[in-house]
């Protein structure tokens, strides 16, 4: 058992990580926006617009992430779209997150009580003032610890991009090995690593709702 | 773009093998996950302290680690420590240690949701703990969890086609393979698709009526 080997490769280590770091924030950035826009269009959209976002769930939610990885990877060249291969990771996980953030987004919208909507109108507001000034507020506030959780779950998921080439922790975690035959002791730095990060996001995420709890119980 | 139905036909029996590989290592994980959860969280609910710490560490670590670092870890590291898992069995063991983290937490809430009376009358009783588990305690947890836990029988379908990155021969290894090999990504992914769709769509229908049977008839 050599550690010495970490010493001789951290370097491409933290590489790894930054790129980790770099296509989760990206990720998670332009996937809560698109969850929350999707989200609200699916609680004031028509019946053919809450088939299409249904379907659209349904599928990403019941393929695996890898499968969706490899249909980025392989089909977009035939349209004639060539993306890089942190571009391409970031496009898929973006789009496996937006299926579940969309979900959450509708519930928390649902879940406001339709006193709130009364209330707005009976003050005179239509139904877009009334989701903008009442609603929204409210179900922004009470979505924040799901979507902590899935930022979570995405970090982790990040992982499986680096099948399809993007050069992230694991990817460059398995280039090593394959050039030094020895997994051991760079799969261990690499699951400290990986633990370190989510134990992190995971504790600031729950700093986030306590500050968030007090601000609701005002 | 027209699909080749030549060739879909050709190949129907690598997607069969594949189908039989994801079925196995779906149910295998699902049942061995699914016993480690339960037998871990009912020692838990001992309240022993050191229980409890070895059980936090175990939660700690599958759940914050990601799925495919595991498979990797067991496939590629284990070897150093003198155990040679074959491509099928790390699959296994990944999937299994990952979820069982998820499933521990939710068994662990099923238990909070149920007054601790009932725990201390059947101690009362004479039954000893795991006699108090089994007959009073487990199936209340498991008729409130069962939604809960369906979802990562869910995920656990999707989470098998990690083992195809070790060289196991399932659905997406098959329809990966294909795609390098004959340039046509959107028949077999496309045919992997369905196959995973339809796993999942069966498995939530087959929990949603398992569900249906637990409540009373009005």
């Amino acid at each position: 058992m050599d550690f010495g080997i970490i010493a001789k490769n951290y370097i491409v280590l933290l590489k790894g990580v930054q790129v980790t770091l770099y296509v989760s924030f990206f990720s998670i950035l332009i996937g809560s926006l698109c969850s929350i826009l999707l989200g609200i269009v699916f609680v004031a959209g028509s019946r053919p617009v809450k088939t299409v976002i249904s379907a659209y769930i349904f599928v990403m939610r019941g393929l695996p992430f890898l499968l969706i990885v490899f249909v980025i990877f392989y089909v977009l060249p035939f349209l004639g779209i060539r993306l890089s291969a942190i571009a391409s990771g970031i496009l898929s996980l973006t789009l496996y997150f937006v299926a579940t953030g969309t979900e959450i987004v509708r519930g928390s919208i649902q879940a406001v009580s339709k006193g709130q909507y009364e209330a707005a109108y009976a003050l005179g507001m239509t139904y877009w003032e009334a989701m903008r000034w009442a609603i929204l507020p409210q179900a922004l506030i009470s979505m924040v610890p799901p979507f902590m959780n899935e930022f979570v779950y995405l970090l982790k998921g990040s992982s499986v991009v680096s099948i399809a080439g993007v050069p992230d922790l694991m990817g460059r975690g398995k280039e090593i090995i394959e050039r030094e035959f020895r997994g051991f002791e760079i799969l261990l730095t690499i699951g400290v690593i990986y633990y370190c990060l989510s134990v992190a996001f995971t504790y600031g995420g729950k700093r986030l709702e306590k500050r968030l709890a007090f601000k609701m119980s005002r | 773009m027209i699909f080749n139905y030549r060739l879909i036909v050709e190949t129907i029996p690598l997607f069969l093998i594949g189908l039989y590989y994801t079925c196995l290592i779906s149910l295998v994980c699902i049942v061995t996950g699914f016993i480690t959860a339960v037998f871990i969280s009912g020692a838990m609910e001992a309240k022993n302290k050191w229980v409890l710490f070895l059980g936090n560490v175990y939660l700690s670590i599958n759940r914050n680690t990601p799925g495919l670092f595991k498979l990797y870890f067991i496939y590629f590291g284990a070897p150093a420590l003198g155990f040679f898992p074959s491509p099928l069995l790390s699959g296994i063991i990944a999937i299994t240690l990952h979820n069982s983290g998820y499933m521990i937490e939710i068994l662990r809430g099923g238990y909070l949701s149920i007054p601790r009376t009932q725990y201390e009358t059947a101690i009362a009783f004479g039954m000893g703990h795991w006699k108090a588990i089994r007959l009073v305690l487990f199936p209340q947890v498991f008729r409130n969890a069962l939604p809960a836990i369906g979802n990562y029988w869910i995920d656990i379908i999707k989470q098998s086609s990690l083992a195809s990155t070790v060289t196991v021969t399932e659905i997406l290894y098959y329809a990966k393979s294909l795609t390098s090999e004959y340039m046509r990504p959107i028949e077999f992914l496309g045919i992997a698709g369905i196959l995973y769709l339809s796993l999942t769509l069966l498995l939530s229908l087959a929990i949603r009526k398992w569900e249906a049977s637990f409540r009373y008839p009005r």
